[in-house]
């Protein structure tokens, strides 16, 4: 059941997932090369417009009615939704933080 | 055999100033078939959309066996099948087949030949291909109504005959609504009929009904 749910949650965030990937990567590169606090904040303003971006184009590529696979099945878009931002910029704290303790 | 009683009631859809639906009503029941009929626009996807949640909606009232159902949970008893593409690219057919508890393997024995579409994407079969697997994912899935959108729209016309034969089979415990322009096809199928007309649904007793509503000439 829960990998059921975490492969659904990933085949619904897909293209999100790998775009907020990408940015938290490069984010965290930026940060360790050239360390200063201010970064953190810009890396979160810059991650909310990414991510609003992400998501319009997504819904609108998506086909109108691949939703109703996800509502089959039990499960609510918003929350699926709500998943994937939560994952998204929690991997973005999580590394942040991490590049921030290694750097002392 | 449980029977239950699904009754979609009061469903109100507005777009703008544009009144799609102003009274939608449907019901159905285990062991019928449901026929919905209605020109381009009447609003007969809207309404299934608003009640399964997919759509926002004025209002719309939604319960099985006299209870309200819950519009979050509502796949657990009603598996709908769009107009459009209902499986996503991300996810190969044989996957989706799993998660909606189906075997793959029975439809091939069913339509012999996507025993070479087990492991591939929705985009790689054609419109009718697809239209076909989704039709039977989707049928075969557990639930205690199925709601067909256009489910004969792509399919060719030998298949058509295999898809009445299983939407008959699966009637006999469940309920099922249908919707088509296949006028032919839906009457073979459905035990009652409705037709959506200026923002209302209305049983069909004849077919001067259809006529008197702008259905058919």
């Amino acid at each position: 059941m829960l990998k059921e749910r975490i492969y659904l949650t990933w085949s619904y965030g897909k293209v999100q997932f790998l775009v907020g990937a990408v940015y938290n990567i490069m984010c965290a590169q930026l940060l360790a090369s050239s360390f200063f606090y201010p970064i953190l904040v810009d890396a979160f303003i810059l991650k909310v417009l990414i991510y609003a971006v992400t998501l319009y184009l997504v819904k609108q590529l998506r086909g109108r009615d691949a939703l109703f696979f996800y509502i089959n099945l039990g499960l609510s878009p918003k929350k699926l939704q709500l998943s994937v931002l939560l994952i998204d910029f929690l991997s973005l704290a999580i590394l942040l933080a991490a590049v921030v303790l290694l750097h002392g | 055999m449980d029977k239950h009683k699904l009754i979609v009631d009061s469903v109100v859809v507005r777009f703008g100033d544009k009144t799609v639906l102003s009274g939608g009503y449907i019901t159905s029941e285990t062991g019928m078939v449901t026929g919905l009929l209605g020109r381009n626009g009447a609003g007969k996807s809207c309404m299934f959309r608003a009640l399964m949640g997919g759509l926002r909606v004025e209002n719309v009232m939604v319960s099985i066996d006299g209870l309200p159902v819950d519009r979050q949970f509502i796949g657990k008893s009603i598996k709908y099948l769009p107009q459009g593409r209902l499986l996503p690219d991300s996810i190969k057919l044989r996957k989706a087949f799993e998660l909606y508890g189906v075997s793959y393997w029975s439809f091939v024995n069913l339509f012999p030949k996507y025993s070479r579409f087990h492991d591939s994407y929705i985009w790689e079969l054609s419109g009718g291909e697809a239209r076909l697997a989704e039709l039977y994912m989707v049928l075969q899935s557990d639930a205690k109504f199925y709601i067909l959108d256009e489910p004969f729209a792509q399919i060719d016309p030998i298949s058509i005959g295999a898809v009445q034969q299983l939407i008959r089979e699966r009637s006999r415990d469940h309920g099922i609504i249908v919707t088509d322009h296949n006028y032919d096809a839906i009457s073979a199928v459905a035990d009652n009929l409705f037709v959506i007309a200026d923002g209302y649904t209305s049983p069909v007793h004849s077919r001067d009904d259809l006529v008197r509503h702008g259905y058919l000439r």
